[in-house]
């Protein structure tokens, strides 16, 4: 294992806030607290999988980290060769420099290649625009990217119509490489492919996670690709991150009841394995009013008091030097022993 | 026909028209669907799944024909062949509903925007003369959206489905479906619109369907993980075929088909972390209007040889109640289920 771990990325208390606008003069009535006061470092080289239900702000925490969205507040550090700077405010020309070291996958290959353009119009653009100007040093770039790929290099002349859902993820993988990142949000990924394509694109990012040294923020809904893939997992609801630990260690020592609960709804595909479930009352609450105190407590099995009125604030235990944060009430911070096995409740 | 199968497609055949070429889609299938069970039809998309429960339905559309093959359904002890009724004729609207009730995959667009949840489920009810009159309509569908586990139902009954959430849509849809008791249940994709945790709830809602009222579900997806935790049958389907089908655990456990086993081997599991072995299926599907000649599978097959190139395999049995369509199946015919 990694010994001694590389903060690439500091995220600190971010906040990104949709404003929700009514009425014919379009005031602002109220805000979506899509991202509330997240704090996470992803480190170099490692796969770090965001996983949470649909509207927890997944999405929107990867695109804020790309500044592609905004934030409202917070701070976020990259380490750029020269020491580490802040991304918010960061002026229009060092923005353009930090974004060829990171990169973004979308989910939906249909929509994210222009269809009027060739593979190799589209794939161009960041090369242009990095400083490759000789055409046929940029027909020789693409090539080689796509050949990372497992894409034929003939492939560039075509239009994305011509192409299948699998191989169109590959081609936006393509792009998205091709000004050699060292950071790539993979959006939902491979949730828009058949499961038989799906396998050959987890592959391909692994493979290419390990040939190049990339550091990977893999978002998705799936747990069960985010357990094959990542070597942490950051579990979000509702905007808060409610627990984020090493991949094996928040599957075997689970600490958060949301998590839990989440493990036992995946359907699992081995016949052998079927297991009770712990069920979940209710919806996801609205992000605009969200729940006083913790955001899970309307659906939590075991609520208490304090969780009506507080947020909980993380608590940090450590456990052969690897960190497992958690916030919840009914966790006290405390070392966690080797030998101890089971995940530790207060008894109340 | 034994009296607990109120289902029976047998060598189904549709083909769709356009542009002046004819798609092969569904190139004769058969399957059978028991009281109180749940059938899982997985495929990957384009493989003629939900065809298959537009069939059965009578909501083909127009371009598509139906060229061979029977649907049959048991009602009452009477056999009615859905496959020639008139698709809008009484006797079909009949049974939509009141026989065989369907639920689609996004919840949102299924509901019409315009009427009001409650209004939508006394429609059925009163059409199939379950209820005499509004009034009892109305309180009918309150019964039922409670039923369904939403709160609220007195207030939920008069609101519109842009007001619901995706889950409770979903709970909406199925409680329209079930408001006639029918014998079947086709959903399609029930959950693939919704998040895992409310997919848990819908899926135990089926469970109970199942138990209480003897409903045979058909359900059609595209995860194994759903198939795992629920069928008690599956229909594994490529290209217009079932390739493998029987009882889930024989299915799942001792795949006969390569497609099967791949499909298994592609897919990671939770809980088995990061070392599993994850083996892609190679290539992609084939272009529906350029099949292979032979077995469709065979040319992403590892096992495929000389004669899967050339002509299709028959439907084949394993074991009891475990059939499927290659020449040389990974389970051998004569080696007997010794399970546990």
């Amino acid at each position: 294992m990694k010994t001694e771990k590389e903060v690439l990325i500091s995220i600190s208390g971010l906040k990104t806030h949709y404003p929700v606008r009514q009425g014919i003069f379009k005031r602002t009535v109220g805000y979506v607290k899509a991202v509330d006061d997240v704090t996470l470092d992803i480190y170099r080289g490692e796969i770090l999988g965001v996983v949470g239900e649909s509207g927890c702000g997944k999405t929107t925490l990867g695109k804020s980290v790309l500044q592609l969205i905004r934030p409202t507040g917070g701070s976020i550090r990259y380490a750029f060769p020269d020491g580490p700077k802040e991304l918010i405010g960061m002026d229009k020309k060092e923005m353009d420099e930090a974004r060829s070291r990171m990169q973004i996958i979308f989910q939906d290959p249909y929509s994210s290649l222009n269809p009027s353009f060739t593979i190799f119009g589209s794939m161009q653009e960041p090369l242009i625009r990095f400083g490759m100007k000789s055409r046929q040093e940029r027909k020789e770039a693409i090539a080689k990217l796509l050949a990372a790929v497992n894409l034929p290099a003939e492939y560039m002349e075509r239009y994305p119509n011509e192409f299948s859902g699998g191989q169109r993820q590959r081609i936006g993988i393509a792009r998205a490489l091709s000004v050699s990142p060292e950071f790539i949000v993979c959006d939902e990924a491979v949730s828009a492919l058949d499961v038989s394509i799906q396998a050959q694109v987890l592959q391909l990012l692994k493979e290419l996670q390990q040939e190049r040294n990339l550091t990977y923020m893999f978002i998705t809904h799936d747990l069960s690709v985010v357990e094959y893939v990542s070597d942490r997992i950051c579990v979000m609801y509702l905007g808060h991150i409610v627990e984020v630990a090493d991949t094996r260690e928040l599957f075997e020592h689970t600490l958060h009841p949301y998590t839990r609960a989440l493990l036992s709804a995946i359907p699992v595909a081995d016949i052998n394995l079927r297991r009770k479930r712990i069920p979940l009352q209710g919806d996801v609450p609205s992000p605009v009013n969200p729940p006083d105190g913790c955001p899970f407590h309307p659906r939590c099995p075991d609520c208490m008091d304090v969780c009506r009125s507080q947020i909980p604030q993380p608590v940090i235990r450590k456990k052969d030097g690897q960190e497992h944060m958690v916030c919840c009430h009914k966790i006290k911070e405390e070392n966690i022993n080797e030998n101890r096995k089971e995940a530790q409740y207060e008894q109340i | 026909m034994d009296h607990k199968t109120v289902l029976q497609v047998s060598d189904l055949r549709v083909n769709f028209y356009n542009n002046e070429r004819s798609n092969r889609v569904l190139r004769g299938i058969s399957f059978h669907l028991e009281k109180g069970k749940i059938l899982c039809i997985v495929g990957e998309s384009g493989c003629g799944k939900s065809v298959t429960a537009n069939a059965v339905m009578g909501l083909l559309p127009d371009l598509a024909r139906i060229e061979e093959g029977e649907i049959c359904f048991w009602q009452e002890g009477n056999k009615i062949r859905i496959d020639q009724l008139n698709r809008k004729g009484k006797e079909m609207r009949r049974i939509r509903g009141e026989g065989i009730a369907m639920i689609f995959q996004d919840p949102m667009t299924a509901l019409n925007p315009v009427f009001s949840v409650g209004y939508q489920i006394s429609e059925a009810l009163l059409y199939h003369k379950k209820a005499k009159n509004k009034k009892e309509a109305r309180k009918q569908s309150i019964e039922l959206l409670k039923s369904m586990g939403i709160p609220l139902p007195e207030k939920r009954v008069d609101e519109y489905p842009h007001q619901f959430s995706g889950g409770m849509c979903q709970r909406a849809m199925i409680a329209m479906a079930m408001s006639c008791q029918p014998k079947v249940l086709i959903a399609d994709e029930p959950t693939t619109a919704l998040d895992v945790t409310i997919q848990a709830q819908i899926f135990e809602l089926m469970k109970v369907l199942k138990e209480q009222n003897d409903t045979a579900i058909m359900l059609i997806t595209h995860d194994m993980g759903v198939v795992a935790e629920l069928a008690d049958e599956v229909a594994v389907m490529y290209m217009g075929n079932i390739v493998e089908s029987g009882d889930a655990r024989q299915v799942l456990t001792r795949s006969a088909h390569p497609y099967t086993e791949a499909l298994l081997k592609s897919i990671p599991v939770l809980g088995r972390g990061k070392e599993q072995d994850l083996q892609p299926i190679r290539g992609t599907t084939p272009d529906p209007y350029n099949r292979p000649p032979g077995c469709q599978f065979a040319p992403r097959c590892d096992f495929a040889r000389e004669k899967c190139r050339q002509e299709m395999p028959p439907e084949m049995t394993v074991s009891d109640e475990h059939f499927c369509r290659c020449f040389y199946p990974l389970t051998k015919p004569e080696v007997e289920a010794d399970e546990d």
